[in-house]
């Protein structure tokens, strides 16, 4: 495989490769975009084993129907985010999601404290730990846990309003120190 | 431009825009400003390489490792129902009225739905509503193909669970629809002036004191959905803003206000 400087390529060489059946596409684009689709299921779908389902359904979708995307439409991201929410939506709305709801309360899993181990595992991690902890938090409830921003105020008491520029200065602190 | 650019990046619109959390319109919008300005398209790339940096050490639910369902997703047959193309808003044929008189088709049906399902399933009533919320999300580009035998779109918003509000300003007048049980908010635009070329009106609601941004919204498209808003606002504004909108609204950029009312 060749190397891959930016994401335009990276788009531009997983799409060939999709394009023409090549299996290896599937494993760079689940590689690209897995983590940034999956928290946009999960606050659809409030069920992580059902979100899961949810992924593998729509990157079934993916590999027979790429044909379909159109990059002078919008970006593949934007591709892939519709066929994700239109598969979460599905999955609300089946029979087996509803007899789940039924049976159960609470359905978001709750905010989990930074496992130290595992951000002792590598050199990023270290990188990264050099990020304030509220900035960490920011970004993990904003990207990967599916939260809303009232969600994340309330849980972390700060004021709504400041939700956003917030989440851009942790993302901007991130970027300086990657 | 150099600096309208600067602001719509330092907006945040970017970072919601990777968490899935703009509208469809909102979304549609950041794509086509990417496609025009390079740096946009460069900031979102930046945000996206950074995030996937982090994700390793993000806690919380992960996917699956693609090794784990390779074989599954390599394995399974072609899916029956249809993928949703993108829309391409700079192509889109048929008048903007029908976007807005598709959607509350959608609206009417849902809602007719959800009303007959409550009747039966009482113990089930939340849970129904906010599926058929997110169903409506779904079929609103779905009707767009099927516009025929569309009914009024004021009859649905005027409906149970509606609270409206009238926002008004100098030759403005928008009613504002929050949905009290799905925290989902609609207007309906009567009269509102055309902004410059590279301005767009957003719409902000005030709760306990503090404006939250409900989204940008175009002058020309009569029924939108904005931002879902969780909690009741004491009342809404909407101001006059670079495209893409503000992060924090300004009290000269005021166009219009009004209070919401019990139905």
């Amino acid at each position: 495989m060749p190397p891959i400087t930016d994401s335009i390529h990276r788009d531009e060489y997983l799409l060939s490769l999709l394009v023409g059946r090549d299996e290896r596409g599937m494993g760079l684009l689940y590689e690209q975009y897995a983590s940034l689709l999956y928290p946009i299921i999960l606050r659809i779908v409030r069920d992580e084993a059902m979100s899961q389902d949810v992924l593998q359904e729509m990157m079934v979708r993916v590999w027979h129907k790429i044909h379909l995307y159109e990059p002078a439409k919008g970006s593949l991201f934007t591709w892939l985010l519709h066929i994700a929410r239109h598969a979460a939506i599905d999955k609300t709305r089946s029979r087996d999601y509803l007899s789940r709801q039924r049976s159960r309360t609470a359905t978001m899993p709750g905010y989990q404290e930074p496992a130290a181990a595992e951000a002792s595992e590598t050199h990023l991690a270290e990188v990264i730990h050099h990020l304030p902890e509220h900035q960490r938090l920011l970004i993990n409830m904003a990207f990967f846990e599916g939260f809303t921003h009232e969600e994340i105020a309330a849980r972390l008491d700060i004021p709504l309003g400041t939700i956003k520029s917030r989440i851009r200065s942790a993302i901007q602190h991130l970027r300086n120190l990657l | 431009m150099k600096e309208d650019l600067q602001a719509y990046i330092e907006s945040g619109i970017l970072e919601m825009y990777l968490q899935g959390t703009l509208s469809a319109a909102e979304h549609a919008e950041v794509d086509r400003m990417a496609r025009l300005h390079p740096e946009i398209q460069a900031e979102i790339e930046a945000i996206q390489d950074a995030l996937r940096a982090f994700a390793p050490l993000a806690t919380g639910p992960k996917p699956p490792e693609w090794s784990a369902i390779r074989e599954a997703v390599m394995s399974a047959p072609a899916p029956e129902s249809p993928v949703v193309k993108l829309a391409a808003p700079a192509q889109v044929l048929l008048p903007r009225w029908v976007w807005a008189v598709a959607a509350m088709l959608v609206l009417s049906l849902s809602a007719n739905l959800w009303l007959g399902y409550r009747l039966q399933r009482q113990s089930d009533q939340v849970a129904s509503l906010q599926n058929q919320a997110l169903y409506m999300q779904a079929q609103y580009q779905a009707a767009f193909e099927a516009p025929q035998n569309l009914p009024d779109p004021t009859f649905v918003l005027n409906g149970d669970g509606f609270l409206p509000a009238e926002v008004t300003g100098d030759q403005a007048r928008i009613m504002v629809y929050w949905h009290e049980d799905s925290r989902r908010l609609f207007l309906h635009i009567h009269q509102l002036p055309t902004p410059p070329a590279d301005r767009q009106y957003q719409l902000w609601a005030l709760i306990n004191g503090v404006m939250v941004n409900a989204g940008v919204f175009e002058h020309n498209t009569q029924m939108q959905e904005l931002r879902r808003v969780d909690k009741r606002a004491e009342g809404f504004v909407i101001t006059l803003e670079p495209r893409g909108g503000v992060p924090t609204p300004s009290a000269e950029s005021v166009k219009a206000r009004g209070s919401l009312t019990n139905a």
